[in-house]
């Protein structure tokens, strides 16, 4: 008899599918935010909000404005499919009722959301945002209802719980993201380049929390790895994520708000950043435990590392040499008033890209040492595990200890 | 030992987990745009002088990206341009010492001249005006007002280019603007343009902002005139010629403030509720005759079928202007009765829309009816609306 054993899937495969097709969706849109940031394209259309399909009727044919609108356009394709993955994830909510109630919360969160955007859409005092009360208010109690059922899940031990809550915070953030990119429209003459800033900072957040969604639907580790197994690696991981994020901020301010401060430091903490980058993939290839998790990301980060420094350099030289004043004296030259190259459009975009790849993979290999290790289903052949979160803990163990032949 | 160690863990993952989420918040925290460097100076004009625009029609619209290569075919359309370029070089010296005598630096702007008072041009305010000209229009006006900036590049209309002195929506007769004008430009926007509204800022740092405009499209006329002058006669005196146009473009400028009321603020007649009272179908009859009379100047020669097939036309800046249409809800000066009034009353002077000043304010009146009912059928008597509409 063959004896394999596999981990259980913690989501059924298509719904991993949909999770990648949420990431890659993601990194669409980072694109286009970066390419509206470095064309400076935010304010091409001052009315916010504005309809997904609002290009079909008001379509011009200036850069700008398509970019921008783009941009828009498939931030709403993110919002449909994360409102759908997370529909699916409270689906599959084991218990009856809490299911029932789970779903019917995301579907009240996510047209309350809608409700919001059209009660903006409606007022048209350009000098005033009435934020509306009533849909604010519903989104509000849908989320104290998810938050309820899935704390009351995860004290119970129901497995998909976390996954469940944490697919919520997603989707909220997307939303947040969403109004927070509006709000930098509709309050530009108040604080639209401090909102433009946040608004760029958070779709990292964003894009992270994405990813590790995407970790966590699939199937986790076979075996543990000890807080001592994890040696240095353990908390120069995380500390690799704080040192990225400053890094990223400060590229922010950089781009948006032109401070000699942030771009010093933005400087001095890239010399930062590779070192502990060296520091953690040598302590996290050293041993061969550890080398399983860290593997995937930690080849990708070196690699992304190495390409960013390149595109810093390069980003730099066109934005603030002696090339990048294109014969203009020196002395009438401003950095923000330059327009890019398309070589320069090309390299600041990538350079914006790169990064987000370099916080998503120290995020993820951070998450993936953590990561605990998966319930191992035993099969006289090996199949696809089907959802296991149906299960409660005890009752999955007892039934894959005793039926040979029908693993879920 | 065990139970100290969770909780220093969990204090540590409280506090990592705390500034993570305050951190995206920390780029909106401070004085976020700097003054302008001390030793930064505004650039010498390098772009075409727009001398005099084609009277024939242009091919079509404008295409985002290439001001440059449109301005260069105007000589070819029958336009006159100039080359700054061809100024000798000393002359140029000495205009651009001229220049920074009379107008500073972007970090300390001045008027030198007696009538820079009047018009609001004192070095505090102008510095004031500067740095928030910096933060809410450069990137789209550039430095010195000339329209190029990174944001601008991308999107027609163009922004405006400050340095003909001359602006659109004005309620003087002519192209330059009283203040009130610049400060409802910048209170509403100009709507389908990405002219953003700056109705949320204070009312003082628009008055600063209009200020600051009005200085770059001081310096920039100046500049302007006096290159033109020498790109003619280049053995003219740069400083006397510029010293002399300074002195007219000032006395312009004071000319255009106290240029008469616009009647546009004489009250608006009481025609009843739109679309619904006899009086205002009737004044809307009444606009819609004047509109499509066949006249020199009438509304259709230039708003053929109501501004659906527009006849495009050349503006001063070189670039085309595009007449509105009227069955859109959106006009870019604005929809408000008094907006339509003025623009009907002055015209548009920069883009060759003419004024109508031998109209009575019932006629004007009559037409303000008309365009603010023509993108809402229902609101049109059925005659009207089968004219306007008659596909429906």
């Amino acid at each position: 008899m063959t004896d394999t054993t596999a981990v259980a899937r913690p989501v059924p495969r298509w719904m991993l599918a949909v999770a990648i097709l949420a990431a890659a969706v993601a990194l669409v849109l980072l694109v286009l935010g970066q390419l509206v940031t470095t064309l400076k394209a935010g304010m091409a259309d001052p009315a916010w909000p504005t309809e997904p399909w609002y290009l079909i009727n008001n379509y011009k044919d200036e850069v700008n404005y398509l970019v921008e609108h783009t941009h828009r356009i498939v931030g709403f394709a993110l919002g449909g499919i994360l409102g759908a993955l997370t529909l699916c994830v409270w689906w599959l909510e084991p218990r009856k009722t809490a299911k029932w109630v789970g779903v019917a919360a995301v579907v009240a969160l996510i047209a309350a959301f809608g409700e919001f955007h059209r009660a903006v859409m409606n007022q048209t005092d350009p000098d005033r945002l009435d934020v509306p009360a009533a849909p604010v208010s519903m989104m509000g109690a849908a989320l104290a209802v998810l938050t309820a059922v899935g704390v009351s899940g995860l004290a119970a031990g129901v497995r998909g719980s976390g996954l469940r809550l944490f697919t919520t915070v997603v989707l909220l953030a997307v939303m947040t993201q969403g109004v927070l990119g509006g709000l930098r429209v509709r309050l530009n003459a108040l604080h639209g380049p401090e909102l433009a800033a946040v608004h760029g900072v958070f779709a990292q957040v964003v894009f992270c929390l994405i990813a590790l969604l995407t970790l966590f639907c699939t199937r986790p580790p076979r075996d543990e790895v000890s807080r001592t197994a994890r040696g240095a690696a353990g908390w120069l991981s995380p500390a690799l994520v704080v040192v990225l994020f400053g890094q990223l901020v400060l590229g922010v301010l950089v781009r948006h708000l032109p401070t000699p401060l942030a771009q010093r430091l933005h400087f001095l903490t890239a010399f930062l950043a590779v070192a502990v980058i060296v520091a953690l993939l040598r302590a996290g290839f050293a041993t061969t435990p550890l080398r399983a998790r860290v593997a995937p990301a930690g080849w990708l980060l070196g690699v992304l590392v190495a390409l960013q420094l390149v595109l810093g350099v390069e980003a730099w030289m066109g934005k603030f040499s002696d090339e990048a004043r294109a014969g203009q004296p020196v002395d009438s030259y401003l950095p923000e008033t330059a327009i890019p190259s398309p070589y320069q459009v090309v390299v600041r975009t990538s350079h914006v890209l790169i990064g987000t790849g370099v916080l998503a993979s120290a995020v993820l290999l951070a998450a993936g040492l953590r990561r605990r290790a998966g319930e191992t289903i035993v099969s006289d052949e090996v199949r696809e595990s089907r959802v296991a979160v149906e299960l409660p803990r005890a009752e999955f163990a007892a039934a894959g200890a005793s039926d040979s032949g029908d693993s879920r | 030992m065990g139970s100290e160690r969770n909780e220093r863990r969990v204090h540590r993952g409280a506090i990592l987990a705390a500034a993570l989420l305050l951190a995206p918040s920390l780029p909106g925290c401070g004085e976020s745009t700097p003054d302008y460097p001390s030793t930064l100076s505004f650039p010498s004009r390098a772009d075409r002088l727009v001398l005099k625009a084609p009277e024939s029609p242009p091919p079509g619209p404008n295409t985002a990206g290439q001001l440059e290569e449109e301005l260069a075919r105007l000589d070819a359309a029958g336009g006159k341009t100039a080359d700054p370029a061809r100024v000798p070089g000393d002359a140029r010296q000495v205009l651009n010492r001229f220049l920074k005598d009379a107008f500073g630096t972007p970090a300390a702007p001045t008027v030198a001249a007696d009538t820079a008072g009047p018009l609001g041009l004192t070095p505090d305010p102008l510095a004031e005006g500067g740095k928030l000209f910096r933060r809410h229009c450069l990137q789209c006006h550039n430095l010195a007002g000339d329209g190029r900036g990174p944001a601008g590049v991308g999107v027609v209309p163009f922004p405006r280019d400050f340095r003909r002195g001359e602006f659109k929506f004005t309620t003087t007769g002519t192209g330059k603007p009283r203040h009130a004008d610049l400060l409802r430009t910048l209170e509403h926007g100009l709507k389908g343009t990405a002219m953003p509204a700056f109705g949320l800022l204070p009312e003082g740092d628009r008055d600063l902002l209009a200020r600051y405009a009005v200085y770059l499209a001081v310096r920039g006329e100046v500049e302007f005139r006096t290159l033109a002058t020498l790109t003619d006669d280049p053995r003219a005196d740069a400083r006397a010629t510029a010293e002399g146009h300074l002195k007219t473009i000032l006395a312009e400028w004071e000319k255009a403030q106290a240029a008469p009321q616009p009647a546009g603020l004489s009250p608006e007649p009481d025609d009843g509720e739109t679309g619904k009272s006899e009086a205002h179908a009737a004044a809307v009859r009444r606009g819609y005759q004047l509109f499509v009379a066949k006249a020199d100047n009438s509304c259709v020669t230039c708003h053929a079928d109501f501004g659906r097939k527009p006849v495009l036309r050349y503006d001063v800046w070189g670039t085309v202007a595009k007449p509105a249409d009227l069955t859109a809800t959106t006009l870019k000066g604005g929809t408000r009765p008094q907006d339509v009034f003025a623009r009907v009353r002055n015209g548009i002077p920069a883009v060759g829309m003419p004024a109508h000043p031998d109209y009575t304010d019932r006629q004007v009146w009559d037409l303000v009816r008309f365009v603010r009912s023509a993108p809402y059928p229902r609101e049109l008597p059925e005659d009207v609306r089968a004219v306007v509409y008659p596909n429906p």
